[in-house]
């Protein structure tokens, strides 16, 4: 019964703002600031999924959209390389088809510091 | 919040779909039940429509994917779209609505084609939704109940508005009005109550009805469905036992509330197409 429970704190702490996003946890969390620069952002939904666009933003630069050529299939974690861009703030927006057939997107943000 | 460019375009071909799907399903329909003839010519541009908004509506579905038009004629985006129940409903939706015309060059016979094909694209609509979401057969169940009673009743306003356009008609569009009046007396009451439960097992609350998007457009489709029953109530109590009296001036008043009913009808589809495509269930 404590599964609910936690994935409305996760839903609330980690993930975006967008309503009904299934993403329930991200690396790094939502809003988190880190020391260092991941050298992969990972992305875990609550059901199977099928990401079809990833982009990034940092601070100023143009988003550009992340390689997903390694995925294949409906599957619920992601883990996506990513090139360090240095501090600042990165803004990463998905979009994604669910196994359902809905379109799914969001997007979560974090700070390297 | 108003919907952006896409969420117009997808209203727009939610619209042309529902009109696509019900006026050639109904007629084919109402023809075999009530033994109308078909405009075939009608009909057929009405079934185009609905396959050029199947395909519209599939290839939006794309664009939702990436987020952008090239995601429209993207082949791994459409590819993908395929592999879930999208691309199931997408293809009995074109086939049903090919076997729907194919069967008007048949004759007699074709008819049976047609009804099959119309069959086949109501049932489409079981496969994506917030109604088969709900992973409930009961649910599914109502929601092809609806669609086929409004068909029906949809198929039968064109035959009956013409025939009491035709003074020449009176007569038969009394004898209409009255079977239709009769049949509805049986199906909008268990209409009323099948869309009563398939909202509230929607919705959920009264705060979520009254306090959500999805709510509030919901009230407003119901409203316009009162209206549309106040309309269908005018024509069965008051114009129909006059026209089977022979009071010529009924037909031009039926035909006149006809229209009206269209009016309403449309304005009940694009609610329904708000409802289904721009707005997410209150959690």
């Amino acid at each position: 019964m404590k599964r609910p429970i936690y994935a409305a704190a996760i839903a609330i702490l980690a993930t975006a703002a967008v309503a009904h996003s299934p993403l329930e946890t991200t690396f790094p969390a939502h809003e988190a600031s880190v020391a260092e620069m991941p050298e992969e952002i990972i992305l875990g939904f609550d059901g199977n999924i099928r990401l079809t666009r990833v982009s990034m933003t940092h601070a100023d630069d143009p988003s550009a959209d992340l390689d997903l050529d390694g995925f294949d299939g409906f599957i619920s974690e992601y883990a996506i390389p990513m090139q360090p861009m240095g501090p600042g703030i990165y803004v990463i927006e998905w979009r994604g088809l669910g196994d359902d057939g809905h379109a799914l997107h969001g997007s979560f943000s974090f700070t390297v510091e | 919040m108003l919907p952006d460019f896409w969420g117009i375009a997808s209203i727009a071909t939610k619209l042309a779909l529902y009109m696509g799907v019900l006026v050639p399903v109904g007629s084919v329909l109402v023809s075999v039940i009530m033994g109308l003839t078909i405009n075939r010519r009608f009909v057929i541009s009405l079934a185009i429509l609905g396959l050029i908004a199947t395909i519209i509506g599939f290839s939006l579905r794309g664009a939702a994917l990436t987020g952008d038009v090239t995601g429209m004629t993207d082949p791994e985006m459409l590819g993908l779209l395929w592999s879930t129940p999208v691309g199931t409903a997408f293809a009995l939706r074109l086939s049903g609505l090919m076997v729907v015309m194919a069967g008007l060059f048949m004759g007699r016979i074709g008819l049976l084609f047609s009804v099959i094909g119309g069959l086949i694209t109501i049932w489409s609509f079981v496969h994506i939704g917030h109604v088969p979401d709900r992973d409930s057969i009961v649910l599914n169940f109502l929601l092809l109940f609806h669609l086929l009673a409004i068909a029906i009743w949809i198929g039968v306003l064109f035959p009956l508005q013409r025939l009491a356009r035709d003074p020449q008609a009176l007569a038969e569009t009394a004898a209409l009005g009255h079977r239709f009046g009769v049949m509805a007396a049986i199906f909008v009451p268990l209409l009323i109550l099948a869309g009563g439960y398939t909202g509230y097992r929607l919705v959920g609350s009264v705060s979520a009805l009254f306090g959500t998007g999805y709510g509030q457009a919901l009230i407003i489709k119901v409203l316009l469905v009162a209206l549309l029953l106040g309309l269908a109530a005018a024509n069965k109590f008051r114009f129909v036992p006059r026209l089977t009296a022979g009071d010529q001036t009924a037909a031009a008043q039926l035909a006149r509330s006809i229209s009206m009913e269209w009016v309403v009808i449309v304005a009940i589809l694009l609610m329904t197409a708000v409802l289904t495509s721009v707005l997410t269930l209150p959690s």
